[in-house]
């Protein structure tokens, strides 16, 4: 007896190699009906595709171009250059954040320059790490630093210098300056700024922030990837919606390579006071932090390496001077 | 009923009557008379003080009311007003509809008036005076046609000196169009000074318009314009926007006809009870999109006031600059992930004011406070790569310059211990505090520039050597100080003085 194969159809074969639109409605001479309803099932699936990726708010969805640029602002790593440092931050400084610095108040309740210095001193080295990052990065354009903060302040620590800045490591050319009438000029300014996707990193240098503006700045910054660090009195309140705080104090300078009565590397103590990604971090103790000119990057200040040659030599039981290259 | 009444002021035989209304000019009044003559032959007059301040005012706000007919314009002594209509006709179909536009709108607001059309301010200032004939409120001269159309108009309407004019007349010259006949030469030789013929003929040529007059607008004048009327005015805030917004589009198109951007635009409004205001953006590059125009503009919307509603908007490109056209979009999508930061720029500048968004730019001097300067993001911003120093400093040791961060802006003098002659200081007291140094570095020597003192009197203050220090407190601050002057030298004279001139970050 003859195997009896179905033998397809011509129209069925044609509906099986139809697009997958048709078979999922059935038989190909199915009504018009059937191919609408799927017309309509699939143009629904990608509605709600599209919704999902749209933002919850702003003003219109990202677009795909945009998207690639954001993705390219988080890239790069913000570390602080040394292990102790980054082992407290996952994956290096947020770069769609708010991130307050402090100073350590000298007098009570008050600051001096100095004080101001220190935090400013912190802020600026990492922001030099950020656009050190971000020029390693071959894009076409180099980064923009923007500093805005109130004249009251201004008046008191003077202006940015060209050749200061230079030489702490941020390009000059690459530098806005913003100085407002009132503080609440100067967080409109950073706002706006921080919306624009034009900028590396905001520096912003302030009295205190409350916490309705540091939640706009949040929102701000996460919505276009722009780094924002604010540098505040270090007596005041401090901003509750910012990724990470730290609090700065200044130590004496590590020993100068040739002349001991100069003044050398400048050392920062740390303390990481509040960390949204990693609470656990805020326990650890502070530590000391010293900036490297030529490495351009933070190390672990020892207490090693002030010592004369001889010391270290005997203490570490080495034959050659382990010199330390800075 | 309308009486006579008259204006007067005070002269020096008495109250003398400056000005007149028409039924005082038809009754025989005469202006120059004295008051009591006039009251004496028409008791009917009234008279009122003449308040001049108050006439310029309103002339000025007429002025600028008129900025509807073209944003050119200036007043003309004190009761004129000239109008530069150049393009600005076919936004009320032609240029008669236009003259009977503002005689309409002058008449609303109760202020008579004549107008004169030519091609030359000349030839409309003649119009406008002499030339209007008398049941009509303007005069036309077509393009072109200015000769013949002020032939026959008087001497006086050249706009010149009332003894020029005199001895025009003695010559038997009464009418414009007689000064045509005669040869430049010949006319010269007539006066017995060369300037008076000068003047004539400079006048004649002006009119004429063989030779450009210079002008003075009450605002400088836009590169570009378009205006848009409105039958029934604007009272939204909406409908402002939305026909800015396409104003702002079709200046863009004309910019882009030209190859140009604009750098400052003006949004112009009128309202329909003769009022106006205006809108300024500025823009730190060449700009040629209508939507960054529109949102620096509309951050000042709310500030407008429709009052009786706007029945005219225009938008002018006060200042462009050159711009080559770019494709926008096309090339390099992920490989730049920053954006120009001019726009954002320009945004801030428009919010808080030019000099409150400055950039650094190097200086050639080795005195600290002149190596470098703080100018308006405005003008500075330089977005291209083009500033060399950024490549070098990176190679260079970073210790070759040693400069505080922030440079306070007058060095402030601080009470310094230290050793004498070239120490550096050992304690000081800045700001009322006193600091112990733990460390020092220096002294860096900054000698005062000695080709720009070359020529200082002995009573001006010499500018003195400078040792510059870095010294670091015991806390770990550290400080740019400097000690002014010299105790051995030609700088002995006076003790040295100390000061802080900034703070290392």
């Amino acid at each position: 007896m003859p195997l009896r194969v179905p033998v397809a159809a011509p129209e069925t074969i044609a509906s099986s190699l139809a697009p997958p639109l048709r078979t999922a409605s059935g038989a190909i001479q199915g009504s018009n009906a059937s191919v609408q309803a799927a017309v309509i099932e699939r143009l629904r699936s990608r509605i709600l595709s599209l919704e999902r990726h749209a933002p919850r708010r702003g003003p219109a969805a990202i677009p795909e171009t945009k998207d690639q640029g954001l993705a390219a602002r988080k890239r790069p790593p913000w570390e602080l250059g040394c292990d102790a440092g980054d082992a407290l931050l996952p994956g290096g400084l947020e770069t769609n954040a708010v991130h307050e610095i402090k100073g350590a108040p000298s007098v009570a309740g008050g600051a001096s320059a100095s004080d101001w210095m220190t935090g400013i001193g912190f802020a600026a080295r990492l922001a030099v790490r950020r656009t050190d990052a971000l020029s390693a990065m071959k894009s076409a354009n180099r980064p923009w630093v923007l500093w805005c903060w109130p004249k009251a302040i201004a008046g008191e620590l003077g202006s940015p210098s060209l050749t200061g800045f230079a030489y702490l490591g941020l390009d000059p050319a690459r530098l806005i300056i913003v100085e407002t009438a009132r503080a609440a000029e100067a967080l409109n300014a950073i706002e706006e700024s921080l919306k624009g996707a034009s900028l590396a990193v905001v520096i912003g240098v302030l009295d205190e922030v409350d916490l309705m503006p540091a939640r706009r700045l949040s929102l701000a910054a996460g919505e276009m990837a722009t780094p924002c660090l604010i540098v505040t009195h270090p007596a005041s309140e401090p901003a509750g919606a910012t990724a990470t705080r730290w609090r700065v104090k200044r130590l004496p300078s590590a020993l100068h390579r040739f002349d001991p009565r100069a003044p050398g590397l400048s050392r920062f103590e740390v303390a990481l006071e509040r960390c949204r990604a990693r609470p656990a971090s805020v326990a650890r103790p502070p530590f000391i932090l010293e900036w490297s000119d030529e490495t351009r990057g933070f190390g672990l200040a020892s207490v090693m390496a002030d010592l004369p040659a001889e010391t270290r030599r005997a203490r570490s039981g080495a034959d050659a001077p382990t010199l330390r290259s800075y | 009923m309308r009486q006579p009444f008259a204006l007067i002021e005070s002269g020096a035989h008495g109250l003398r009557i400056t000005a007149l209304n028409d039924i005082a000019a038809e009754i025989g009044i005469e202006t120059g008379t004295a008051l009591s003559d006039a009251r004496a032959a028409h008791p009917t007059l009234i008279s009122r003080a003449a308040e001049p301040q108050k006439d310029k005012t309103a002339l000025l706000k007429l002025a600028r009311w008129a900025g509807r007919y073209g944003p050119n314009r200036h007043i003309d002594g004190e009761d004129g007003i000239w109008i530069d209509i150049t393009g600005v006709a076919h936004l009320f179909g032609n240029e008669e509809k236009l003259l009977d536009d503002l005689i309409w709108r002058l008449a609303s607001f109760g202020v008579p008036a004549r107008l004169g059309l030519a091609d030359t301010l000349g030839a409309a200032y003649a119009l406008a005076r002499f030339g209007c004939p008398p049941d009509a409120r303007w005069a036309l001269a077509p393009a072109g046609e200015t000769r013949e159309a002020i032939a026959a108009l008087p001497v006086e309407s050249l706009r010149l000196e009332t003894s020029r004019v005199l001895l025009l007349k003695r010559l038997g010259l009464r009418r414009i169009g007689q000064l045509y006949d005669i040869s430049r030469d010949s006319l010269q030789r007539r006066f017995r000074s060369p300037d008076i013929a000068a003047d004539v003929l400079m006048r004649l040529d002006q009119t004429l318009g063989s030779v450009e007059e210079p002008r003075r607008p009450m605002q400088p004048p836009p590169v570009l314009s378009v205006a848009r009327a409105f039958a029934e005015p604007l009272v939204s805030s909406e409908a402002m926007e939305t026909f800015a917004a396409q104003l702002a589009s079709e200046l863009v198109e004309e910019l882009a006809t030209k190859d140009l951007g604009a750098r400052t635009v003006r949004l112009t409004f009128y309202r329909a009870d003769g009022t106006a205001g205006s809108l300024t953006a500025t823009m730190s590059v060449p700009c040629r999109k209508a939507a960054h125009m529109m949102m620096l503009l509309k951050e000042k919307f709310a500030t407008i006031d429709a009052g009786f509603g706007i029945d005219l908007l225009r938008l002018d490109a006060v200042r462009v600059g050159k711009r080559d056209a770019s494709q926008s979009g096309f090339a390099e999508p992920a490989s730049s992930p920053f954006r120009n930061p001019a726009a954002l720029v320009d945004r801030l500048v428009n919010r808080f004011g030019s000099d409150a968004i400055t950039v650094l730019q190097p200086r050639a001097s080795h005195i600290p406070e002149r190596a470098e300067v703080r100018l308006p993001a405005l003008e500075a911003l330089v977005v291209a790569d083009t500033w060399h120093g950024a490549d070098t400093q990176r190679s260079s040791s970073p210790k070759s310059a040693l400069r505080p961060a922030f440079l306070l802006a007058r060095p402030e003098p601080i009470a310094v211990i230290a050793e004498v002659p070239d120490g550096p200081p050992a304690q000081f007291i800045w700001r009322r505090v006193e600091r112990r140094v733990a460390r020092a570095e220096g002294p860096e020597r900054i000698a005062p520039e000695w080709w720009r003192t070359l020529y200082l009197d002995d009573g001006q203050k010499q500018p003195r050597t400078r040792d510059y220090y870095k010294i670091e407190d015991q806390a770990g601050a550290a400080y740019w100080v400097f000690r002014h002057g010299l105790f051995a030298g030609e700088e002995a004279s006076g003790s040295p003085s100390w000061f802080l001139h900034g703070l290392f970050a």
